[in-house]
């Protein structure tokens, strides 16, 4: 079966999380400058933003933070998927490698990441903390669905969701699976 | 140390929030609703005349940051069985001193308060804000995109 071609771009969790600190202060200051124009009735910074009430200048700066955590599921996915391809290639013996290999024959590289690799985690996970870790994150995949398509249906959550949230999430689902928040390197060519 | 500090972040804080008289912006934004409500009413002379629609208002709470929440009037303007309201936004609008937004059953537009308190309707919001004058043909424009077809 023809091997995925690897891009070597994915991000790690860590670095979507320092990208949106960093974000999110320049983001904050800037939100600062429009409350500002709006207090003082002065022409606001950013013409773009014209007529626009207080609360939609929050849903208007709000926007990063979903950008954010659909970045971070993307991180994480990635992250699985580069494991997941990882005991494949390199055909290792343990019971999880062994059930991914039999899902490749079956799948190929359209396997799912809830339906098949996720799934195989839980059925090999013995302990709760990583079975938490990971119905935790299926569960915000709903989020991750949403936003990725477009959010023109009304979504199924069963809370509201922050990107420290998403954040802490993901990493403790990537530690409980003992994957790697560092780029991996997998041999896919 | 930390108590001096806290009195000096309070004293900055006090002094930047005394500068702004919102009572008297409350007062500038709502003598330009009444304003644009007579204004309205002024173009609906002759149809309102016929009988062909009814003009009543209603009123509100606007929840707006800063000066709390306020009564302001909506002005409805009815058909038959449809309705269109003209609903106060609040006074809080970056780039402008006001905002009532057009509601309609098949969509919304947005009026809003610019120098010298005239009320204009806003044609596209961007890149850049672009207003149109409130009159007949504006008017007529605004309620043909916002009421039933």
């Amino acid at each position: 079966m023809k091997r995925v071609s690897l891009s070597g771009l994915e991000k790690t969790v860590q670095q979507v999380w320092d990208w949106y600190e960093v974000q999110s202060t320049i983001s904050s200051q800037c939100k600062g400058r429009v409350i500002e124009s709006i207090r003082r009735g002065t022409p606001a910074p950013y013409p773009s933003l014209d007529g626009l009430s207080l609360d939609e200048v929050d849903d208007f700066f709000d926007e990063l933070d979903d950008a954010a955590m659909l970045d971070l599921m993307a991180a994480a996915e990635a992250a699985i998927r580069l494991d997941y391809l990882d005991r494949v290639y390199k055909r290792r013996k343990d019971p999880l490698s062994r059930a991914f290999r039999r899902l490749y024959q079956h799948q190929g590289n359209g396997v799912g990441l809830e339906e098949h690799i996720l799934a195989s985690w839980k059925a090999e996970a013995h302990d709760a903390p990583t079975r938490s870790a990971i119905g935790d994150f299926s569960g915000a995949l709903n989020l991750r669905h949403w936003l990725a398509h477009g959010r023109y249906y009304e979504p199924r959550l069963g809370h509201d969701y922050s990107p420290l949230d998403i954040y802490s999430m993901v990493v403790d689902l990537l530690s409980s699976l003992g994957i790697l928040l560092q780029p991996q390197t997998v041999e896919g060519k | 140390m930390g108590k001096e500090q806290l009195q000096d972040f309070f004293r900055q804080k006090s002094q930047k929030q005394s500068d702004v008289n919102w009572q008297a912006r409350l007062d500038e934004y709502l003598r330009a609703l009444s304003s644009l409500h007579a204004e309205i009413l002024n173009l609906l002379a002759a149809p309102r005349g016929e009988g062909l629609m009814k003009a009543d208002a209603e009123t509100i709470r606007v929840n707006d940051k800063f000066v709390g929440p306020y009564d302001a009037t909506v002005l409805v303007l009815r058909v038959g069985d449809e309705r269109v309201e003209f609903v106060p936004k609040g006074m809080n609008i970056v780039g402008a001193a006001g905002r009532v937004d057009l509601v309609g059953e098949m969509g919304q537009r947005m009026l809003v308060v610019q120098p010298g308190a005239r009320w204009g309707l806003v044609a596209s919001r961007t890149p850049t804000l672009k207003v149109m004058p409130l009159d007949e043909d504006s008017l007529l424009d605004a309620l043909r995109s916002v009421m039933r077809q």
